[in-house]
């Protein structure tokens, strides 16, 4: 195959693969939990760590580690807390983050905004050797959190009073979950961008759940559409010499549409299979 | 007011005020249930019943006096497997699909060290809670596609997984069909002859009703009585009886006593 015949094609297929397997892992409870804003609220947070990484000549991936992962925690705390909403803690991540990206980066020999493309829409083909290992170790990371402690991140984010009631430490997992979130976020930014880094953390769970029976299958249809798209995108995007991470998102929402369509169609031939006799009132 | 000291305390208020961002809700709550009692609180909305049940697991906050579990401050008690609660949730099937068998062996946590993996003791346990609410052959059905009868059931299962001692219900049968309340009621017996301590947070008892040893009736976050359910005094009744959510049901030996506990 034509593509595989370039090395930094082959790192960010790879690259793909990782994220494609991590996102999903971690977004399956940010949308049984309702926060599946919290990816990008932390993505823009993540860009005032890049923008700190260019000033200060640091390696950005290290600096928007650091950001997100100090974002994540305060958003915890905010929320545990209680004094302030949890949509409301978002918009201040939200803007708060971006901004302060703005102004560091002017700050920087020769820094413009533009200089945070690659960051924001990804730049998928520029991965490095070094960049893989460091996306590898995270990737194992999440991939350790999210399934060692899947069955408690499932009960908290099922109920999370109940949680309470049953002494699991739910104000230490929803911040670890919070911390892995940003570890996401930090893989995600060079294959997605930061922009779009929510969309590979949710769309393939939405579609996922429109077909699952259980949690479990859920988190490996998920997984597997996350891991499929982004290879299908990066393939794409090098044939058709189109941006990797927009080509990834948009192919998660054409499969989200196509078998949202087909279940509603499956869901509309079992109504109408249905005799009018056999209906419970 | 009912002190039984010969047998074990397993929940004890003393003098607790118990509420909510710094407002008190309950004030001046004592009770003692011990070992094997059934106990109702009643009330209507806004009594605060609900708030004394969510003080014992700390959803509630607990501003003066104490609260023990099985002779432990509840600030120190750990041994939260002892303890099985069913919130006043209506649903809990919408979000990712998760099956029965999933909601209910989230139950089992409170009893699984993280370095253990769940086993056969506990998938007997899962087995036996979810045959328990006679649901067994909806196991493998996501709970979002069960009636809210039945989500209810599943709620009460995943409490039972833990083959608690005690058992806590904040309006258990609330929304739910009367065939639903019957399967409820038998659960709630099997509980009873294995001795367990049930403390209920209803509005109404219906099939419940003749399994409650003892009533704690509630109004304005104060209680008004406690004792046994055919001592309920006719002034104790009197406000409640016609509050604007319903009857205040409250058992009552003899005449105009109806078979679902409710004062006719």
């Amino acid at each position: 195959m034509r593509v595989l015949d370039y090395e930094f094609m082959r790192r960010a297929l790879l690259a793909a693969v990782l994220i494609g397997l991590a996102a999903p892992s971690v977004g399956v409870y940010l949308v049984q939990r309702r926060l599946s804003l919290i990816g990008d609220g932390l993505g823009h947070v993540a860009l005032a760590g890049v923008a700190v990484g260019v000033l200060t000549s640091t390696a950005p991936v290290l600096t928007a580690l650091v950001a997100a992962v100090v974002g994540a925690v305060a958003i915890e705390l905010i929320r545990a807390r209680g004094r302030t909403s949890g949509d409301v803690a978002l918009a201040i991540l939200f803007y708060g983050g971006i901004a302060a990206g703005v102004v560091i980066i002017s700050q920087a020999p020769g820094g413009t905004p533009g200089n945070l493309n690659a960051y924001l829409f990804g730049a998928i083909t520029t991965t490095t050797q070094s960049d893989l290992v460091v996306f590898a170790l995270l990737t194992a990371v999440i991939l350790v959190v999210t399934h060692g402690l899947g069955r408690y991140l499932f009960a908290v984010s099922l109920d999370e009073e109940y949680a309470i009631a049953s002494g699991l430490p739910v104000l230490a997992l929803n911040a670890t979950l919070a911390v892995v979130t940003a570890v996401t976020v930090v893989v995600s930014m060079r294959v997605v961008g930061l922009l779009l880094v929510s969309a590979l953390m949710i769309v393939p769970v939405a579609t996922a759940q429109l077909i699952a029976h259980s949690f479990r299958g859920t988190v490996v249809i998920a997984t597997t559409i996350g891991t499929l798209a982004a290879l299908a995108g990066v393939t794409t995007s090098f044939h058709a010499d189109t941006p990797s991470g927009g080509t990834i998102v948009l192919l998660t929402i054409i499969l989200f549409a196509f078998v949202s369509a087909a279940v509603a169609l499956r869901d509309r031939r079992r109504r109408g299979t249905v005799s009018p006799a056999s209906r419970v009132p | 007011m009912i002190v039984a000291d010969d047998a074990a305390p397993v929940l004890e208020f003393d003098t607790t005020d118990i509420g909510y961002e710094g407002r008190a809700v309950v004030r001046g709550f004592s009770a003692r249930v011990t070992s094997g009692e059934v106990v109702a609180i009643l009330g209507a909305n806004g009594s605060g019943k609900s708030t004394i049940v969510r003080g014992v697991f700390g959803l509630a906050l607990t501003y003066a006096g104490t609260i023990r579990i099985f002779g432990t401050d509840r600030e120190r008690y750990k041994d939260w497997r002892k303890v099985g609660y069913v919130p006043q949730v209506q649903a809990i099937g919408s979000g990712i699909p998760s099956t029965v068998r999933e909601v209910v062996r989230s139950g089992r946590l409170s009893q699984l060290p993280p370095w253990r993996r769940f086993g056969r003791a506990d998938d007997r346990a899962v087995s036996q809670a979810i045959e328990a609410v006679d649901l067994t052959h909806r196991a493998h059905t996501p709970v979002g596609q069960l009636s809210g009868g039945q989500q209810r059931l599943v709620l009460i299962a995943r409490a039972l997984a833990t083959q608690p001692d005690l058992l806590v219900l904040d309006e258990p049968t609330a929304g739910v069909d009367a065939t639903n309340q019957e399967g409820f009621a038998r659960t709630l017996a099997g509980m009873v002859d294995r001795g367990s301590t049930i403390v209920l947070v209803a509005h109404e008892l219906g099939p419940v009703a003749p399994l409650v040893s003892r009533v704690i009736v509630m109004r304005d976050g104060a209680a008004i009585f406690d004792g046994m359910p055919g001592d309920t005094p006719e002034s104790v009744l009197g406000g409640d009886r016609h509050h604007a959510h319903g009857e205040v049901p409250v058992r009552r030996p003899g005449p105009g006593l109806t078979d679902h506990g409710v004062i006719s």
